[in-house]
């Protein structure tokens, strides 16, 4: 088992970013699903060692983040790709990821830069390398990032949005080299793309309000969603959720509208109608 | 739900702290040396450099501590640019990439200290540049290697000045004020000659040579080896203070190094007292027998060893003095070295040494001696040529009033370059000069039959500017108003 959590609480005054929140990772891609403000970078920077819970109990690679000594070894393993990343404008490529390289303790100089110029290989950044990071765009700064994640081949790979901002291209090349790097090694991967999660993600996790709301496999999230997908000639009233497709008819997510005809349901309508489930409850509540 | 913990993982062999630390010190070292910051810092030192040197003799164990302390730009860009190196290796977030890395903080300055020796090698570099430059320039003497290292040492020192406050208090601005703590070492505690540093008794502490042009500010406070070492020793203290920081063993670092300067430094400040009088007097006067001495033209030159490649340059400089000069005026006239600042060297506030080192020149200056003055600044063949008219007319200690000036200054102007002097109304003992009527006697082509003949009479003290007018034909100068205001004007 790479991951284990056990009844994992953070929170930030009076707001539960984490509530209880219990599972374990092993081998594969994990999809971590969630709305924004639902606690994912919260228990993504747990894991990554950078934030402590406040109660519960969690166990990276075997080792406690809260010992200093294994949160070393803990740190030595992983790779951790932030939502925002800070840079250092005036590097280099090459030098940036160097850099991070020799502090996480790749001393031997040539095979550091041999390392440096695979990850950047990977993420399509090596006619970059001697680019300065202020010069590079959005996307490219995103996949600078993805870089130093991969460096040292880490056992477990802890991804936060790592496809935003990058053109489709690149987020096919990305699913392919993450699916061939968790052959033999864990990757947790939070996103809004839902469909990145349909392709490359054995198992799904979703988090609302800081709780787990599932957890199994993608498929079994579409499963929500079956026989509650809808396409419409008119918009349909009572919907939990609609929208306009391009052919001029209209998608329909929950109950079935009047003369509606029921469609094949995504992993984005299984996410909507559980998030969804759970806003409502949340209104109930308040209410 | 329960859960075992897997057992941990493989752990390959981890590489040494050391191997890590060296690892990014390469790195740092590398971008602190190619940061816009330290290029301005070492241009503002090699200008600095190039200015002092332009108008100095090129003496080069004067060049050693002139080399040193105009390294103080690039110290104090080093000072910056180290602590922004350790800004950013802290993370300013803890979603930064570094955050996450296992390398801890204390490492992680220390890469920035290490790193340090790059701007240090930098420093030596632009050093050797400029000696190379100096080399050009016929030096004498030799180079003072510990006391033009302390430029690199500088460096390193307000280096890890710069890491270790900025590791304390990490801010942007820290680094600016490691410089301000620096400019503020160097002010409170200058070790030349000292201010109100000495007079609260803390001279000792300064670990800077302040940049101005106090004579002389090329001779240490302490030992130039001694001085290296307590530079080193304070820059040791500000990187352990670095890379330890929060760690209480930090306090012990800072502890000892306090006790270590309050009780190693005013004793080696009291031993330095007597032992540089010594030294000082030994390396600067010497012993007579010391002097290197050369026979040109039947004029002997003695210089003092390391200072014989400047004979052919006081030759040059007396000859036309001597030749113009009635035979036995110039008749057994030597020209010796002499240290006649030594006693500035000693100490510039402290009269007594002035007293004590005034016996050496009664010693072996004679009136057929002529003095070639200070070892720094007589090195100016007008300033060899004015010693040497000086003597040639017998003033002892210098030429004073009327007539003898007129004689002196016509002797002179057969130098060129004496020239300057005479028209700057600058008399050796205050006297005015009698620009108007040297002015005419030169307009004169008999001024040399003039003078030659009368040579007893116009050399006499007790002769007065109206009686030399009167045989040179010329006007009598105003030296004072009706109102008693001084005038140096003409007629």
């Amino acid at each position: 088992m790479t991951v284990n959590l056990i009844d994992v609480r953070k929170h930030y005054g009076s707001l539960h970013a984490l509530d209880g929140v219990t599972f374990e990772l092993s081998t594969g891609i994990t999809g971590l699903l969630g709305p924004n403000g639902a606690g994912k970078t919260t228990l993504l920077r747990c894991l990554a060692t950078v934030l402590a819970p406040d109660v519960g109990t969690i166990k990276v690679l075997g080792f406690d983040p809260d010992h200093p000594k294994e949160r070393t070894e803990i740190r030595r393993r992983i790779g951790y790709l932030p939502q925002e990343p800070g840079f250092y404008r005036n590097f280099t490529c090459f030098d940036f990821i160097d850099y991070l390289a020799i502090l996480k303790e790749h001393v031997d100089r040539a095979e550091r830069h041999a390392e440096v110029r695979r990850v950047l290989e990977l993420t399509g950044l090596s006619n970059k390398s001697t680019t300065k990071i202020r010069k590079l765009s959005g996307g490219m700064r995103r996949r600078l990032a993805l870089a130093q994640s991969l460096l040292g081949t880490p056992s477990f790979l802890i991804l936060d949005e790592p496809t935003a901002g990058l053109d489709p291209e690149l987020r096919f090349r990305f699913r392919e080299m993450v699916t061939e790097f968790a052959t033999d090694r864990t990757v947790l991967l939070s996103t809004h793309q839902t469909e990145d999660v349909a392709a490359i993600c054995d198992r799904v996790i979703v988090l609302d309000a800081g709780r787990v709301r599932f957890d199994g496999t993608p498929a079994g999230l579409i499963e929500i969603a079956e026989g509650k997908v809808w396409a419409a000639s008119e918009r349909p009233v009572g919907a939990r959720i609609t929208w306009r497709l391009a052919t001029g008819e209209y998608r329909a997510v929950g109950e079935p509208p009047e003369g509606a005809r029921l469609i094949e349901p995504t992993i984005e309508d299984g996410y909507l109608m559980l998030v969804g489930a759970a806003a409502l409850e949340k209104d109930t509540e308040a209410a | 739900m329960t859960v075992t913990a897997a057992p941990p993982a493989a752990v390959g062999a981890s590489p040494t702290l050391v191997s890590v630390v060296l690892a990014l010190a390469g790195l740092e070292g590398r971008k602190m040396l190619t940061h816009p910051v330290t290029w301005l810092g070492a241009l503002g030192a090699t200008g600095m450099a190039v200015f002092e040197l332009r108008e100095q003799a090129p003496v080069l164990n004067r060049v050693s501590v002139t080399l040193a302390w105009t390294m103080l730009p690039l110290a104090a860009a080093t000072a910056l640019v180290a602590g922004w190196a350790v800004l950013r290796t802290r993370g300013r977030t803890d979603a930064h990439p570094p955050a996450i890395m296992p390398l801890g903080i204390g490492p992680r300055v220390g890469g920035v200290v290490v790193g340090l020796w790059f701007p240090a090698v930098a420093t030596f570099a632009i050093q050797l540049g400029l000696l190379v430059w100096v080399m050009t320039r016929d030096p004498v003497t030799s180079m003072v290697w510990t006391e033009a290292l302390a430029g690199p040492v500088h460096v390193l020192f307000a280096g890890a000045l710069g890491a270790a406050l900025t590791r304390w208090l990490p801010h942007p601005s820290t680094p600016l004020f490691a410089v301000l703590v620096l400019v503020g070492l160097m002010i409170a505690f200058p070790y030349d000659q000292s201010n109100w540093g000495r007079e609260i008794g803390l001279e000792w502490m300064s670990p800077l040579a302040r940049p101005q042009d106090i004579i002389p500010y090329e001779v240490a406070f302490r030992p130039a080896g001694l001085h290296l070492g307590y530079l080193a020793g304070l820059g040791l203290i500000a990187a352990g203070i670095a890379m330890l920081s929060r760690h209480r063993a930090v306090w012990i670092v800072l502890g000892l190094g306090v006790i270590a300067a309050a009780t190693l430094g005013p004793a080696q400040l009291g031993q330095i007292e007597e032992s540089r009088r010594v030294e000082t007097m030994s390396r600067l006067v010497g012993d007579q027998a010391d002097l290197t001495c050369e026979n040109h033209d039947g004029v002997v030159y003695c210089a003092m060893p390391g200072y014989e490649g400047w004979i052919d340059e006081w030759a040059a400089a007396a000859k036309p003095i001597l030749e113009a000069a009635p035979p036995d005026a110039a008749d057994g006239i030597e020209i010796r070295q002499y240290p006649v600042h030594t006693t500035f060297l000693l100490d510039g506030n402290d009269y007594n040494n002035w007293w004590w080192i005034e016996p050496a020149y009664q010693d072996y200056i004679s009136r057929d001696v002529v003095p070639v003055g200070s070892i720094w600044s007589n090195y100016s063949s007008s300033s060899v040529a004015m010693d040497a008219t000086s003597k040639v007319m017998g003033c002892e200690p210098a030429c004073d009033g009327q007539s003898q000036q007129v004689a002196y200054l016509w002797l002179a102007s057969h130098h060129p370059e004496i020239r300057l002097i005479v028209e700057g109304n600058v008399s050796s003992d205050g006297a005015p000069l009698a620009d108007c009527m040297v002015a005419e006697l030169w307009s004169k082509p008999e001024a040399e039959q003039l003078i030659r003949p009368n040579w007893g009479f116009l050399s006499n003290s007790e002769t007065s500017y109206e009686e030399a007018a009167e045989i040179l034909g010329v006007s009598v100068p105003i030296g004072y108003d009706e109102n008693g205001r001084f005038q140096n004007g003409c007629p």
